[in-house]
């Protein structure tokens, strides 16, 4: 029985383990298409970039695998708080790159403490709710230490300014909050507050982003402005059809009709070149990485280990969701990178650390 | 620490369960989109992107030149530079406009009310700013070119009005066209930021000199930056314009006017085509060329003596003396008057209880019809009129083409008046008094025509009745000198009067210069007998006292004309000149009539130098 199982999962694996290459490899092809044309810069062409990310992240891998993940418990704190300083030393010390403040200069790459905090506020978490294990649902009172572990990092994240880092903060937590269930009157004060902040939110929002919300709701009212990106977005994914223009004949991508193509519209650069087919294959494969991690998670043998691949599964979900979701014009245009796909080291390296954690609590599901 | 299970997620089933649920339909609806974009619409997405990546370009076709008789370029093309912004590339406007309005011939105002415009254009496209910029601001643009992105200098043609403002009325000038001519226009000719004729020539002839424009099908990315050339269509040039102008003529009758206000308009009597056309003040075309500023604009339009009024064509004068030919035709058709007849003038001539003057205040004395269009009686022409009556004076003076539009080819031609009993009731309500018969007699009151009118007029003095639509443009030629349309004038219908009529009238018009005691001495010239008519049109109304000239402060003084034609025997030329608040025609018109005359004759030995070197008279 026991021997059957694994053998099953075994075979998972090996899917899984093509499933993350495959998706990697059409990052790095369509990353190439994307930067067809650019004007050769002096240093290293993004695909090229990006590979060395996805070695050092294959190493990352490794050395998160040799940890036992019983030991990260113990430090999860640590690293939470590890994360955070480095959240504030950007704040005061980092380069400023068009008026936002999130990078941390390593010699020729650079690194965003916003992305590790993605998967250290999970550690901190699944800690918390480690030792707080409980049956039933949780009120509001049982939740305010997970929701300052949530709210002090949303709030730095915010004043960098990183939108999307932020929203996807605060998916993720709300995701496992809701996990664990709330009590029903804990969800109509979470409603009532929620919806009484929108005002003061949409506020403090800066004009470009009121703009790219207006411009959802309504981009045909300035095609040739606002709304002209997700247009644009719109006509290379649709103009891909069945089987795509092929690799390198996508026109929208090769003449830079799309905005942000290396990175936040790089789904519609991929899906004009391989078409609906493609486009198919490449949900299905991140279909598959989030199903098995979620598995993973639901097999976990302690409660951290559950929250830790429940905070990874749910990162894949909403990065996924809202990126494609945004390429499609289904949700507002906000910058949430796509996963081990869009250019971008620092959140290559820390979903791979994702992955690494995963394989972690999955060979260690047995032992006991 | 409790443990409530062995294994923790058992406690979390049905969480499990609701999140798995979620992902597949999340995913389901992301999948249902991009079936229904790849899918559904994936042929129209398609089309989208062709039409994303394929840009026309328009290649503007080099305008036809314009040419006086003798073929020297009047209007020509010359490259200039236009300053163009394209929207997508501008980063900020505010500083942009601050910049621009430091180079920009453009009032400020102006400036920013197109950069708004602009600003909401086509992101890709280029729009132009302002023609012609100086070579200072090209040189600062280029210079500074990365300092103010979505700025660039393209280089296009502009019109370049080689004789300043010697034909300006004539021939007009071009501007950026406007959102109600673009409108007009059919078959989408015509763009935004096109220019087209505004006026004259320039306007009339605009579909022959327009040309045909070419286009690139150009791949081009996203910045609009030119990837490959798909296909190349040529314009089709513009054709040239030959008119019947002669600048020769033109530049001598400038010359004579010297400062006066005026019009001098010389014509072919046997064929209606207009030789001279001349109207001053006059204003430079090229200042339209780049856009034309405030202070110019201001200059001219607000200048008290109108040069953009094109007088020749929509100045209405009454044709004073000038009328008594139409009368006396009238009046020997008409069988009332014979030449012999003689008709006394004491000065005044007493219709009920008021008096009706002539100019000659002690009298002519007892004349016959001869002297009395010498000696441009007044008196006598009261009494013909009288006999002939208004609706008779009415019915020629109609024939002869007043009271219409001649029909020369130019916009905004005015038909003058001719009054009659019948006008009066309608715009007065009042009825027809036999003093302003009289009045009309000798070319005053309501009366008015345009100097065009007056062409017309004598030409079908000298041609045996026949009125022509005058002319300006002679054929219409390609570049390579093909020739595609000859003109002709259009004929109205013929005034009818006898040779012997003809004979006594123009007798009497060559003596008006000939004699001694003719209004039109001063016209006369050496060897070539000149034949006309003085007039004088009343500016104000002058009762009992009538002062000096010299007193008369200018604008009330009276608008002078000389109307001529030559040689007397068999004519060429008709000549028409009024001098506004010029006076008395003898004196300031008929002067200026002669130097034109001289000038044509002059040059009936066609001048192999003048037209060899066009260049050159150009400069000078």
């Amino acid at each position: 029985m026991e021997k059957l199982k694994t053998s099953r999962f075994t075979s998972f694996d090996i899917s899984l383990v093509a499933a993350l290459f495959a998706i990697g490899l059409l990052g790095i092809l369509t990353l190439y298409s994307a930067m067809q044309g650019s004007a050769p810069g002096s240093s290293m062409p993004p695909h090229q970039k990006q590979l060395i990310w996805w070695g050092l992240g294959l190493m990352g891998i490794l050395i998160v695998i040799l940890i036992d993940y019983r030991h990260m418990e113990h430090y999860a704190y640590a690293i939470y708080a590890c994360s955070l300083l480095l959240l504030v030393y950007v704040l005061v010390m980092g380069r400023s790159i068009s008026g936002a403040k999130r990078w941390i200069e390593l010699g020729p790459l650079s690194f965003q403490p916003s992305e590790l905090i993605k998967i250290t506020m999970t550690l901190a978490l699944a800690k918390y709710f480690h030792h707080r294990a409980k049956q039933g649902r949780y009120n509001l009172f049982e939740l305010v230490v997970p929701f300052l572990i949530f709210l002090v990092p949303f709030v730095l994240v915010l004043l960098e300014p990183d939108l999307g880092t932020a929203i996807v903060l605060l998916l993720v937590f709300f995701s496992i909050v809701l996990f664990f269930g709330l009590s029903q009157g804990s969800i109509i004060v979470l409603a009532i507050g929620g919806l009484a902040s929108l005002p003061l939110g949409w506020f403090n929002l800066k004009d470009y982003q009121k703009e790219r919300v207006m411009t959802f709701l309504n981009p045909a009212e300035d095609p040739l402005g606002r709304g002209y990106h997700i247009i644009q977005s719109k006509i290379a994914i649709g103009s891909g059809g069945f089987w795509g223009k092929g690799f390198l004949h996508g026109t929208q991508t090769r003449l830079r009709f799309l905005p942000e193509q290396h990175t936040d519209f790089i789904f519609s650069a991929f899906a004009e070149q391989w078409g609906f087919l493609g486009c198919f294959l490449l949900l299905a494969g991140y279909l598959l990485v989030i199903f098995w991690a979620f598995n993973i998670s639901s097999r976990a043998k302690n409660t951290f280990g559950m929250v830790v691949a429940l905070g990874i599964t749910f990162l894949f979900f909403w990065h996924v969701i809202i990126n494609i979701g945004m390429c499609l014009g289904l949700l507002p245009v906000v910058g949430i990178p796509l996963p081990l796909f869009s250019y971008g080291g620092s959140f290559l390296l820390v979903m791979l650390l994702g992955v690494g954690l995963l394989l972690n609590i999955y060979i260690r599901r047995f032992i006991f | 620490m409790k443990r409530l299970s062995n294994n923790p997620t058992m406690d979390h089933r049905r969480s499990f369960l609701a999140c798995s649920f979620c992902f597949v339909a999340a995913f389901a609806i992301l999948l249902v989109r991009l079936a229904y974009f790849q899918l559904w619409s994936g042929e129209a997405f398609r089309n989208l992107s062709e039409n994303n990546r394929i840009r026309v370009t328009e290649i503007h076709a080099p305008r036809g030149r314009i040419l006086d008789a003798n073929h020297e370029i009047l209007v020509d093309n010359r490259p200039c530079f236009d300053v163009t912004v394209i929207p997508e590339e501008v980063q900020d406007y505010t500083s942009l406009g601050e910049t621009l309005a430091r180079l920009s011939p453009l009032p400020p105002e102006v400036l920013n009310e197109k950069l708004a415009a602009i600003r909401k254009g086509v992101p890709f496209r280029s729009y132009v700013l302002w023609k012609d910029a100086s070579w200072d601001t090209v040189a600062y643009l280029e210079a500074n070119r990365l300092r103010i992105p979505g700025v660039m200098i393209q280089v296009t043609q502009a019109r370049d009005y080689l004789v300043q403002g010697l034909f300006a009325h004539s021939i007009g000038y071009m501007g950026e066209i406007s959102p109600k001519e673009l409108k007009r226009a059919h078959r989408r000719e015509y763009r935004i930021g096109d220019w087209i004729g505004k006026v004259g020539i320039e306007k009339v002839w605009e579909e022959q000199l327009r040309g045909k424009k070419g286009g690139l099908q150009v791949e081009a990315d996203a910045r609009g930056r030119q990837i490959s050339l798909v296909k190349r269509k040529e314009p089709t040039p513009g054709k040239n314009l030959v008119l019947s102008l002669e600048r020769r003529l033109q530049q001598r009758a400038r010359q004579a006017f010297g400062d006066a206000t005026g019009v001098a308009i010389a014509a072919d009597p046997r064929d209606g085509r207009v030789l001279c056309y001349l109207n001053l003040p006059s204003y430079d075309p090229n200042s339209f060329v780049g856009g034309i500023s405030r202070d110019e604009w201001d200059s001219i339009r607000m200048n008290p003596l109108y040069p953009l009024t094109n007088r020749g064509i929509q100045g209405l004068y009454p044709p004073g003396s000038i009328f008594k030919i139409v009368l006396a035709i009238a009046a020997l058709e008409e069988g009332i008057i014979t030449p012999q007849e003689k008709l006394f003038c004491s000065g005044r001539y007493r219709l009920g209880t008021r008096d009706f003057r002539c100019w000659r205040k002690a009298g002519h004395g007892s004349m016959d019809l001869h002297q009395a269009i010498v000696q441009s009686c007044d008196v006598y022409f009261y009494q013909l009129g009288q006999r002939l009556g208004i609706e008779r004076i009415q019915s020629y003076a109609k024939r002869f083409g007043l009271g219409q539009i001649t029909g020369i080819g130019l916009d905004g031609e005015k038909s003058g008046l001719v009054p009659s009993p019948e006008w009066k009731r309608k715009r007065f309500g009042e009825p027809w008094y036999e003093g302003e018969t009289l009045i009309v007699s000798i070319g005053q009151g309501a009366l008015l025509v345009t100097p065009i009118q007056v062409v017309s007029l004598l030409s079908a003095v000298t041609n045996g009745g026949t009125l022509f639509a005058p002319r300006l443009v002679e054929k219409v030629e390609s570049t390579d000198g093909k020739v595609f349309v000859e003109s002709s004038s259009a004929r109205g219908a013929p005034v009818n009067f006898s040779s012997r009529t003809a004979t006594i009238v123009q007798e009497a018009l060559r003596d008006v210069v000939a004699s001694e005691k003719g209004t039109g001495k001063r016209a006369r010239m050496e060897g070539v007998a000149v034949a006309g008519k003085t007039g004088t049109a009343q500016v104000v109304r002058m009762d009992d006292q009538r002062t000096p000239g010299d007193e008369i402060p200018l604008k009330e003084r009276d608008h002078a004309w000389f109307a001529c034609y030559a040689p007397a025997e068999s004519p060429e030329i008709v000549v028409v000149v009024l001098v506004e608040h010029g006076g008395h025609g003898g004196e300031t018109a008929a002067p200026i009539a002669r130097e034109i005359l001289e000038e044509y004759f002059r040059s009936d030995q066609p001048d192999e130098t003048l037209s060899a070197s066009p260049a050159s008279e150009v400069d000078g």
